[in-house]
């Protein structure tokens, strides 16, 4: 089952501003969504946003080893998140950076990414005039795939939630099987 | 009842639009709610080719009735002009395909063409090849957004390589 947490404190109601107090809270506040790694589901909370905001998201979501923050889908670390934003999703990884090697063809080829990146942004560049520069018919069909897996990896899904443990390598097979037409 | 059932399915979808990952995504950029009165949802979508640095936009319209039972149905749409626009010809063959004129019924449109969307699932047995692509209420709208930014990057590709052509 899916499961994207709601938080239960999101305070963006419509109408009359509130008064200045109150904006000044909930200019400090932010919304987050992350994930650890492989875990399951996400976790999500609402943080005051700080020069400890690292620190904060660490004791709130009870992680003692050493763990990288990034944005989801982002490629560097996020010391704290941009002003003015009231939600995030983050992903927590112990790799700063995951390498990921994509077999197609009898050739292998790798690039380094940051755990939060997607699968699908390691798809573009797969077919890209940097990977194995596919045409656009073939572009299309292709997909990232755990060897020996039957679906391909959800596009949307951070690599490093694919990461295998003590690793911070991911290979992944490139198919092109037809999976586009009803 | 059918008040119930449709305020039920309002109150999901608007669950959905103040979660988290619906509202980072509008804070990143990928997409951008255009209007909304239930249970039609205009959005742009922005996707983005980072080998290109390409980007591009498409807007989409979403029919959310019976939600999350049933997905929502999905067209291409023009915001100005409160249609859908003519099918894409100048795109990758895949997405010149999704946005085609199709329908099962002569005289009916049928949507966007990809296992995720609302009749094309029911089409020729996607549902049943592709159950990884395909809606069931267990998900979450960020689904169906992810597969739109996933379209117009596509889109957005082509149009790279078109420009370093």
């Amino acid at each position: 089952m899916e499961n994207h947490n709601q938080n239960e404190n999101v305070k963006r109601g419509e109408g009359q501003p509130p008064d200045s107090d109150a904006v000044v809270a909930e200019a400090l506040e932010i919304d987050i969504e992350i994930e650890i790694e492989d875990r399951e589901e996400p976790i999500g909370l609402s943080i005051v946003v700080d020069e400890r905001f690292h620190e904060s998201v660490r004791a709130r979501i009870g992680v003692t080893e050493e763990m990288h923050l990034f944005e989801h889908g982002h490629d560097k670390p996020l010391p704290c998140p941009p002003h003015g934003r009231k939600a995030i999703r983050l992903v927590g990884h112990r790799c700063p950076v995951v390498t990921l090697q994509v077999r197609y063809d009898h050739r292998t080829i790798e690039h380094r990414f940051a755990p939060s990146e997607t699968v699908f942004k390691g798809l573009q560049w797969a077919v890209s005039k940097q990977g194995f520069g596919l045409d656009p018919v073939a572009a299309a069909k292709a997909n990232l795939i755990l060897p020996g897996a039957d679906a391909p990896l959800p596009r949307e899904a951070a690599l490093g939630k694919f990461v295998k443990h003590s690793h911070c390598t991911l290979v992944v097979d490139l198919t092109l099987k037809d999976f586009s037409n009803g | 009842m059918a008040e119930a059932i449709r305020s039920a399915a309002q109150r999901t979808l608007e669950a959905h639009l103040s979660s988290v990952r619906f509202l980072a995504g509008v804070e990143q950029g990928r997409w951008e709610v255009m209007r909304y009165g239930f249970s039609s949802l205009d959005v742009n979508v922005t996707g983005f080719d980072p080998p290109t640095g390409q980007s591009a936009t498409f807007g989409f319209q979403l029919l959310c009735d019976n939600f999350p039972a049933t997905g929502p149905f999905i067209q291409h749409w023009d915001h100005a002009a409160g249609k859908r626009p003519v099918p894409l010809a100048n795109s990758s063959p895949s997405v010149v395909d999704a946005l085609k004129e199709w329908g099962d019924r002569p005289g009916t449109y049928g949507g966007i063409y990809r296992p995720w969307q609302r009749l094309a699932a029911l089409h020729n047995g996607w549902a049943a090849k592709r159950p990884d692509l395909v809606w069931h209420r267990e998900r979450h709208l960020t689904f169906i957004m992810e597969r739109l930014y996933e379209l117009v990057s596509e889109h957005a590709a082509w149009l790279g390589q078109a420009r370093a052509a």
